[in-house]
């Protein structure tokens, strides 16, 4: 993402109450959960941005996620440590993760006497991958 | 890298081809949501569930210091000046975007009125009331062939919204067009680049007056049909 200033990666894991009569130890009923499914979502804020700076290391620039999300695209994310030139090239890092996602919403705002700023927040479709 | 300064990032809203900015705003905002669903069945396999995409929908804010439009509206008198003025003007000079008028009216007749920017006389008129509309931006003047007369002055923004006129829109229902576009020039309101548009109706607006404090106006617009992009 073009002049990103802060992203957001959330991991869910949706649980179900499988707590029954049976559950009590020493007189105490204890929550029993179950995994029911697991879900993810991320966020990021950057700078609006009509171009990018030409170093020859491209970044997603609003115009792209906007094309992508009235388009419905599926996008494929990754999530890693990151360096050389602009700070985009992907180490592959023992962190790095990866998935397809939406773009759930978007929005540009500009505050006057502030840099106008764009919040993309993308849910994940199928796994979040390790590796 | 450049990015854009929230002041040159505007909306312009109205009907198509006569879009304007609101004005005295603050800041706007325009979201785009996706409706997003759980379409997983026994089929998917792995924990993640499968999403997908089952609409979208966008909507624009504004928000902006309350204004009733008027640059000036009250009486004046022209003094006598001295250097490159006409002899008798009115010290105050107005900045004009297109669209803007000026009408002077003296309070008796025999007055000859005139209108001057920085290259001399624009306009006059003898019959007591001169009215001009600016063809672009521009910074002018009044004087009068006489210091003795009082004379109804009236500069109006109109190359901004009022209150009113988003009243109008929001009363009767009328979709509109809603322009995300750059902007530069005195006031910030010269177009350059649109980068997102589309129509839509004016879903709330509100008018905020704390006592000690500027009196405020936010509008929301919901978007009607496609939001399409024009990003370059």
């Amino acid at each position: 993402m073009a002049m990103a200033t802060s992203m957001t990666l959330n991991i869910n894991t949706e649980l179900a109450d499988a707590s029954t009569k049976d559950d009590v130890v020493s007189g105490v009923a204890w929550a029993v959960q179950d995994v029911t499914g697991m879900s993810w979502d991320a966020t990021c804020d950057s700078l609006v941005t009509l171009t990018d700076n030409g170093s020859g290391s491209t970044g997603e620039l609003p115009a792209d996620l906007v094309t992508a999300q009235l388009a419905n695209t599926k996008l494929n994310l990754v999530f890693d440590t990151t360096s050389g030139t602009n700070n985009r090239t992907a180490d592959s890092s023992a962190i790095k993760m990866s998935g397809q996602a939406y773009i759930a919403s978007l929005s540009i705002t500009a505050q006057n006497r502030a840099n106008s700023t764009i919040t993309v927040n993308f849910t994940g479709t199928g796994a979040l991958t390790m590796g | 890298m450049s990015y854009i300064k929230g002041q040159n990032l505007r909306l312009l809203v109205g009907a198509a081809g006569s879009e304007k900015c609101i004005a005295l705003a603050e800041m706007c905002t325009l979201s785009i949501n996706s409706q997003i669903s759980d379409h997983s069945t026994k089929d998917t396999t792995g924990n993640f569930i499968e999403n997908k995409v089952d609409g979208l929908s966008w909507e624009v804010t504004a928000e902006s210091l309350v204004t009733d439009n008027w640059i000036h509206n009250g009486n004046i008198t022209c003094t006598e000046q001295s250097g490159d003025l006409p002899i008798y003007a009115y010290p105050e000079t107005f900045h004009l975007c297109a669209g803007d008028t000026v009408t002077a009216a003296a309070a008796y007749g025999g007055v000859t009125l005139y209108l001057f920017d920085a290259n001399g006389i624009i306009a006059q008129e003898t019959d007591d009331t001169l009215t001009y509309t600016a063809t672009e931006d521009i910074d002018v003047a009044l004087a009068a062939s006489t210091n003795t007369v009082q004379i109804l002055l009236k500069v109006k923004d109109n190359s901004s919204h009022s209150i009113q006129a988003l009243f109008d829109y929001m009363e009767n229902n009328t979709a509109i067009t809603v322009n995300l576009s750059t902007t530069s020039g005195s006031k910030n309101r010269t177009l350059n680049l649109t980068l997102l548009f589309g129509s839509a109706i004016i879903s709330s607006l509100s008018v905020n007056s704390p006592n000690r404090q500027d009196s405020t106006l936010s509008i929301t617009l919901t978007g009607v049909s496609e939001l399409e992009s024009q990003f370059e």
